[in-house]
């Protein structure tokens, strides 16, 4: 893993004392039993209870905390704002997205860098939503950062 | 919020919002004139302060600081290094600031916010020179294995004092933070799990008894902003950015001054305005104070 420069020494690596592969799974699947539960009790079907707040930011247009279960995420909206002067004219508005996690997302620490894939997913999610003739030459901007990843 | 219409000025002819945006100088100095803000503070009040701890649950010590609308998320994860060999029985501490995206208007995910190494690197100079971390408590083997401190700060929301309230949810996070039981397995450190404290297994633990870290001088701090003779304590970011002398104190509980930061700008501060700032920093220092010690004390009736 990429070390953290300290002020006075040189990168030093270091390590989680927590071991991932010495931890047991109990199996999933445990005998022919229909009616089995879950590891945290939810049948089948059931989803985690859901939280939602709007309002978490107060310097963006929009913003909202959602958690289910264990996943905790903070989105905020900028917007419609002005495209980069680098970008071509469009006489549609565009849609800009960035999900990124924090470093204490993962049990084990991570370099809290931004992930492409789960941006592109939310920017396919989200194109049929917003009808994007109503804001020309402007970009809306959503940004989520990932609070606690528990799938 | 209505200014008083009693100007011949153009103030009298268009709407509040539209004057603030417009001559912003002009809309706080004729506040200024009556000692008051716009958000009907006093010039020497801070905002609403407030502080929850573990508010991460996967982290080792976490906290989340409100000051006003500008949040900060302080987690501390622990992780193991080799000491290095000039102090090898001393651990390590490493901070880290972020304002990802979601902060403010400002900052985009190509371009990384101005403010965001500056308080970064006045964060880790302050906790070390305050003298907060003993950083020799952070040895697990003498020598061979210490603990390195992770502590990241992420502002969720900017809104003005970015520093103090980053210093804050970092003292809160050190505050709660539970150090793990870890014990030597074969040369390496590995976390105990909890059901194993009973059994009297053949792992040692190394560190049964120290389980939070003893916190020395705990440094607070105010921001203030300079204009013209006025003094402005914890200024929002629409003052920040509208009048740029900013004034930083930062006091140790007992009092004693651990830094002082005025990077420059337009006011050159006389003696008298550093000491009316260090004057309301020592004010300041008695309230969080009282809040630090309120949240902690919160947790531990859980």
């Amino acid at each position: 893993m990429a070390a953290k420069p300290s002020t006075t020494t040189t990168a030093k690596a270091t390590y989680s004392p927590i071991d991932p592969t010495r931890k047991t799974r109990p199996p999933i699947f445990s005998g022919s039993d229909v009616d089995w539960l879950r590891p945290d009790s939810r049948g089948f079907h059931q989803c985690r209870p859901a939280f939602f707040r709007t309002g978490a930011v107060n310097s963006a247009s929009g913003s909202a905390y959602a958690e289910f279960g264990n996943t905790k995420v903070i989105v905020s909206v900028f917007g419609p704002r002005e495209s980069k002067k680098a970008m071509m004219y469009s006489n549609i508005g565009r849609l800009n997205c960035n999900v990124s996690y924090t470093t204490f997302a993962t049990p084990v620490r991570g370099q809290g860098s931004d992930h492409k894939d789960f941006s592109s997913m939310l920017h396919k999610a989200l194109e049929g939503a917003i009808i994007l003739e109503t804001f020309p030459k402007t970009t809306v901007d959503v940004f989520a950062l990932v609070l606690e990843s528990g799938g | 919020m209505g200014l008083p219409n009693a100007s011949e000025d153009l103030s009298s002819e268009m709407e509040v919002d539209a004057f603030r945006r417009l001559f912003p100088l002009r809309y706080f100095e004729r506040h200024l004139a009556e000692s008051i803000r716009p958000d009907a503070r006093s010039l020497s009040r801070a905002r609403n302060t407030t502080i929850s701890m573990g508010a991460v649950a996967s982290a080792d010590g976490s906290a989340l600081a409100k000051i006003g609308s500008t949040t900060m998320l302080a987690a501390i994860k622990m992780e193991v290094m080799t000491p290095s060999l000039e102090s090898p029985d001393e651990g390590c501490v490493s901070i880290d600031f972020h304002m990802p995206p979601i902060c403010s208007p400002l900052v985009r995910p190509g371009r990384p916010a101005e403010a965001a190494p500056v308080v970064a690197k006045q964060l880790s100079d302050t906790i070390s020179s305050s003298g907060m971390i003993n950083l020799k408590e952070l040895s697990l083997v003498g020598g061979k294995a210490a603990w390195m401190v992770y502590l990241d700060i992420y502002c969720l929301d900017a809104d003005g004092a970015l520093f103090d309230a980053a210093l804050l949810s970092a003292v809160a996070a050190f505050s709660n933070l539970q150090i793990p039981t870890v014990s030597l397995d074969d040369g390496k450190i590995v976390m105990l799990p909890e059901e194993q404290k009973e059994e009297n297994s053949e792992k040692e633990p190394v560190n049964k008894e120290k389980r939070k870290l003893t916190l020395g001088g705990i440094p607070f701090s105010l921001t203030c902003i300079l204009h013209k003779n006025y003094i402005l304590a914890d200024p929002t970011s629409e003052e920040e950015s509208i009048m740029e002398t900013l004034v930083t104190v930062v006091l140790d509980s007992s009092n004693q001054l651990v830094s002082l930061y005025k990077p420059g700008g337009a006011v050159l501060a006389y003696t008298s305005a550093v000491q009316d700032c260090i004057a309301l920093t020592r004010q300041r220092v008695k309230e969080l104070h009282q809040i630090l010690e309120e949240a902690i004390s919160g947790m531990e009736i859980d």
